[in-house]
């Protein structure tokens, strides 16, 4: 099976790059995606769609040249193909009407301001993407070394 | 002044003419002669035909000026109607001036027409009695403003100090994680160097050069590696990484990808250090345009340059603007006579307010374009925002003082925005001038090269 994608959006490489190695230890299970625009990250999420791929988690900045973050993430939250893809904000600079859309309109499950400490972020993460496992109905047996048992197990499936 | 009305009026114009207009009742006061002392006795009505008197009160031994009068204006009107013959100030001539008076024995002319004397008088009485009413409620007024305007000054200025400490303090931490990497990464390198040449290299390569592709392109490399060399996406990706910053045939060599894993780490590593040194240096230049802002002296000179004073605007708006297409287009321009933290002043409220006002109207790909221009005797800098514009009818009291449109009042305490841009462009001898309609909105700010040019 195609493994799932976690794709990362932020337009400063340096801060990208920091993002993106934090969360190497679950390269094992995932793939890793990089983008530094919210339009290349929706043509992106269009590519990997087509191919069949299922995309499990956006990890977004919020302030970028051309669109925002939270406006990314709302029109994913509106998309019925990415109804099960979690959203995690990691930004250093939103304002208080910003973080209000965020969890209003784009659905963001987890909200992360820079700095963030890495061990939180793929913790957030595993517990999302097992979310997302159990919500899409894939096979988590193979992966469970990659998933939160805790969310599994309120889950009723452990 | 005396209110032209009444100036105007032929009743005045009577009295002028009638009372004042005899020669013999006319004489010349020296600039710096006292008419009046304080206390004095006083049996006349003087009109300034020409010339400035100012009064004088001594209040608390110090002698604080109560009136200013000139040409059609009288002195002595208090003491010579209001029957205490004692003038309630020192009356002095500010420059020679010419006058013309009557005294208590002047009888009234044509008194069967136009009444008694204080009939007569009456007009100019009360215009003079409300003329030194309004001058002392403008005169509380500007006191008011004047204090406010302290008041702004005393908050800009602990402002401006506690930055001038923060910028401090930051400056030493950056100071030290700057220095302390670059040991790191020299003390890696030489071991490297002198062990592992060939790690060596593509350590040195990520350290002076960085991650040069963008996310797009590494993701176009990856599958064309993939797919050419048979290789699986992991491996692809670290080589279409290393390939932005080293030529193809090193990182293709067939012993650089049998090692792939362990040259890749070095190479991430400097990397790292790059990223580190490009980080520290972001820093500094904030902190630095910090502290000139805050703390910087207002003293001006010769050789300022336009062009830095705009990039340190930049650079200090740096979080204003990343969401903001820029298009700086800086031409190199002679130097000016004036003052860097005042030109910076001058682009921070005006690129401010453009960021300001498209991030309020929710502008689609806000962007903003800055351009500079030499003039035969000046540099003219334009600055077009794409937001909603300003309405005409708003064109004029945006540079007011205390103006907003502004929902929040939050504001970075850098300036009073664009009144504080009006006042100093003014202050240069310099000219603004708006041009504004919906979807582009242009400041052009034009700045003497020399000290006394400019305004022509």
């Amino acid at each position: 099976m195609e493994k799932i994608n976690i794709i990362c959006v932020d337009d400063q490489r340096e801060v990208l790059d920091a993002v993106v190695r934090d969360l190497q230890p679950l390269e094992q299970w995932f793939n890793l995606e990089e983008c530094e625009s919210a339009d290349e990250c929706l043509s992106l999420m269009e590519e990997l769609d087509e191919e069949g791929a299922s995309i499990g988690l956006v990890i977004s900045d919020h302030v970028m040249p051309g669109r925002s973050g939270v406006d990314m993430l709302t029109e994913i939250a509106a998309d019925s193909r990415y109804r099960f893809t979690r959203k995690i904000l990691l930004t250093g600079l939103a304002s208080h009407q910003d973080t209000i859309d965020a969890i209003n309109d784009a659905g963001v499950d987890r909200y992360f301001e820079k700095t963030w400490n890495p061990e939180e972020l793929i913790a957030a993460c595993k517990s999302l993407l097992t979310q997302f496992v159990l919500d899409s109905g894939m096979d988590y047996q193979t992966m469970l070394g990659a998933l939160d048992v805790q969310v599994l197990y309120q889950s009723g499936r452990v | 002044m005396f209110d032209s009305e009444l100036v105007d009026s032929p009743a005045y114009q009577r009295i002028k003419q009638v009372y004042f207009g005899r020669a013999d009742r006319h004489f010349t006061l020296k600039k710096g002669k006292t008419l009046l002392e304080q206390g004095e006795f006083n049996d006349k009505l003087y009109l300034i035909l020409e010339g400035t008197i100012v009064g004088y009160q001594s209040i608390d031994g110090e002698p604080v000026e109560i009136f200013r009068s000139g040409p059609d204006m009288f002195i002595g009107l208090q003491s010579f109607f209001g029957r205490s013959h004692r003038s309630y100030s020192k009356v002095v001539a500010e420059t020679e001036c010419s006058m013309a008076y009557i005294e208590l024995s002047t009888p009234a002319e044509d008194e069967y027409q136009y009444g008694s004397l204080i009939e007569q008088f009456n007009p100019v009485i009360v215009n003079a009695l409300i003329t030194r009413q309004l001058r002392s409620s403008h005169a509380a007024l500007e006191r008011q403003r004047t204090q406010k305007r302290l008041l702004q000054a005393e908050k800009m200025s602990t402002l401006g100090q506690l930055s001038a400490g923060l910028a401090h303090e930051l400056n030493n931490s950056i100071g030290v994680l700057a220095r302390k990497s670059e040991y790191i990464s020299e003390f890696v390198a030489d071991i490297l160097n002198e062990r592992e040449p060939k790690k060596f290299a593509f350590f040195k390569n990520g350290l002076d050069e960085g991650q040069r592709l963008n996310s797009l392109e590494v993701r176009q490399r990856t599958r064309e590696f993939a797919r050419k060399l048979n290789i699986n996406k992991e491996t692809a990706k670290l080589l279409a990484k290393m390939a932005s910053s080293m030529d193809d045939a090193s990182v293709l060599d067939k012993n650089v990808i049998k090692n792939l894993e362990s040259v890749a780490q070095f190479w991430q590593l400097g990397v790292d250090f790059h990223d580190m040194q490009v980080a520290a240096k972001h820093a500094t230049g904030i902190v630095k345009s910090v502290k000139i802002l805050g703390g910087g002296s207002f003293e001006r000179g010769e050789g300022v340059c336009v062009i830095d004073s705009i990039e340190q605007a930049l650079s200090l708006l740096k979080s204003n603007l990343r969401a903001v297409q820029l298009d700086a287009q800086l031409r190199e321009l002679p130097t000016i006579y004036g003052n860097l933290t005042e030109l910076i002043q001058i682009w921070v409220n005006i690129i401010k307010n453009a960021c300001d006002a498209m991030e309020q109207a929710a502008t689609p790909s806000p962007s903003l374009r800055i351009s500079t221009r030499l003039l035969p005797d000046a540099v003219k800098v334009k600055i077009t925002d794409t937001g909603p514009g300003i309405p005409e009818k708003l064109q004029d009291k945006i540079f007011q003082p205390n103006f907003t449109t502004k929902k929040n009042g939050l504001q970075f305490g850098l300036g009073l925005g664009l009144s504080i841009v009006m006042r100093l462009v003014d202050s240069y001898n310099g000219r603004i001038v708006l041009n504004s309609v919906p979807g582009k909105t242009t400041f052009s700010v034009t700045l003497p090269i020399r000290e006394r040019d400019g305004k022509n």
